[in-house]
């Protein structure tokens, strides 16, 4: 399909251009995804988000950002992980309880579209209505992500 | 009407000192008010306006002149809204105004992000990092370049607001740009002078596809439904949906459980989780996402889709 050609996923290059993502963005959660195209997880959640970021489209744009091109963040966001996805609405990061302990940002890979979209809309919802931090509709906490 | 004579007031003192080193004491009374005004019954004090200043000007204002002129002024008006303003040249004014601003962005933004109180906006991770040192965010001043900007943009705008437009503050680059295509049926492109900032030169491109993008999502936005129709076929675009209409629930009390209960709207879900009526949590799922899974309802906030 020719449609799904503009839904590829863009990335940013550099640290002006993700700050400038998120501050431009008015209307819509903006999603960022740090690793490296060629990482296996990286690989995984790229799939999931490419998958996603059309259905989203109305409340969420999805970026990637290669942490070796753009290390500006990885001290900052604590980004060691292979693969990290944060949110930010209006400017703002928007913490998720993921049930994780770590509210700031998925570091795994989601395989599940339907599950991203669910915590996306989540974050869309929430920011919307001034919430900092909201809750993840399903529990990712070890003893039940396996 | 009753008026508070001066016995009525209590606690009055006679003037002491004039003076206290060099200080002017003033006596605690009322007497210097009253010589004045006067209070009303309700202690309301009213200046005595037999007192007021003669002004012979005003005196001599021929107020039947006046009537004549303003007559004339309005039919003037009637006319033609321009013909006072022949010095207000609208087009240069707006093209002024459409260089300071970006795409998106409103004057009183533009304002803002030229000069406001904290200098420039911070981005996300520059308020993470300063969280995160615990230091006071010192950011500075905006610049020369921008303070000039800033004076230029308001003197602009506030021409503008003179000719009765109130709502300029609020106008978008868009609306700046369409205003001035009015005036130029034949030239409808976007000035050039408005590329000066390199910066934004540099993410020109990216700016064109996000307002693609913005265009389609308000678009969509706006007639949901027929966007919904269009595209009945896959259920995947009633995430979209979800997002502009009231979102509804089913349940089921286990996982396990073939028996689902609903539809329910947002509200009911949100009371019953509220009254506890779901001690133990329940299997909820949007009945729009009809294979989507489903959740334990202690982690939803129904909140969120009232």
């Amino acid at each position: 399909r020719f449609i799904t050609m503009s839904y590829m996923l863009q990335h940013l290059h550099n640290g002006w251009q993700v700050d400038q993502a998120i501050l431009a963005e008015e209307d819509r959660v903006v999603v960022i995804r740090f690793g490296h195209d060629w990482d296996p997880s990286c690989m995984v959640m790229d799939e999931t988000l490419y998958k996603c970021a059309e259905k989203m489209k109305n409340f969420a744009v999805v970026y990637l950002v290669d942490t070796s091109e753009v290390p500006d963040f990885n001290k900052m966001y604590e980004l060691y992980d292979p693969c990290t996805v944060m949110f930010f609405y209006r400017n703002k990061h928007i913490m998720i309880d993921l049930g994780t302990g770590n509210n700031n940002k998925i570091n795994w890979s989601m395989a599940d579209v339907q599950e991203f979209i669910d915590i996306v809309e989540t974050v869309f919802r929430g920011a919307r209505k001034g919430r900092g931090l909201v809750i993840s509709p399903k529990d990712y906490s070890t003893k039940y992500r396996y | 009407m009753k008026f508070c004579q001066e016995d009525d007031i209590e606690g009055q003192e006679d003037t002491t000192i004039d003076s206290y080193e060099g200080i002017k004491v003033t006596p605690f009374n009322m007497k210097e008010e009253l010589e004045e005004g006067h209070f009303d019954k309700d202690g309301m004090y009213i200046f005595d306006k037999t007192k007021e200043i003669k002004d012979n000007w005003i005196d001599n204002i021929d107020w039947v002149k006046i009537k004549a002129k303003e007559k004339d002024h309005e039919d003037k008006m009637g006319d033609s809204e321009s013909d006072d303003e022949e010095d207000f040249d609208e087009k240069a004014v707006y093209t002024e105004i459409l260089s300071f601003l970006k795409p998106g962005e409103t004057i009183a933004k533009a304002l803002k992000r030229l000069g406001g109180n904290k200098g420039k906006i911070q981005s996300s991770s520059q308020r993470w990092k300063a969280k995160k040192q615990k230091t006071p965010n010192d950011t500075g001043g905006p610049s020369e370049e921008d303070k000039q900007n800033f004076l230029k943009l308001t003197e602009l705008a506030d021409k503008v607001m003179s000719t009765g437009n109130m709502e300029v503050y609020e106008m978008t680059y868009e609306k700046v740009n369409f205003l001035l295509k009015k005036f130029e049926p034949s030239k409808t492109e976007i000035p050039e002078d408005m590329d000066n900032d390199d910066a934004l030169d540099m993410f020109a491109e990216n700016f064109d596809k996000e307002s693609g993008t913005k265009e389609d999502s308000s678009k969509g936005s706006e007639e949901p439904k027929s966007e919904h129709k269009e595209n009945n076929s896959s259920s995947k675009t009633e995430v979209l949906v979800a997002t502009s209409s009231e979102v509804m629930w089913e349940y089921k009390w286990k996982t396990e459980d073939e028996e689902i209960h609903g539809p329910f709207t947002s509200a009911q879900m949100l009371q019953w989780s509220e009254e506890d009526y779901f001690p133990d949590g329940v299997y909820v799922r949007k009945t729009s996402n009809t294979d989507g899974p489903f959740y334990s309802s202690k982690r939803i906030d129904f909140d969120l889709y009232t």
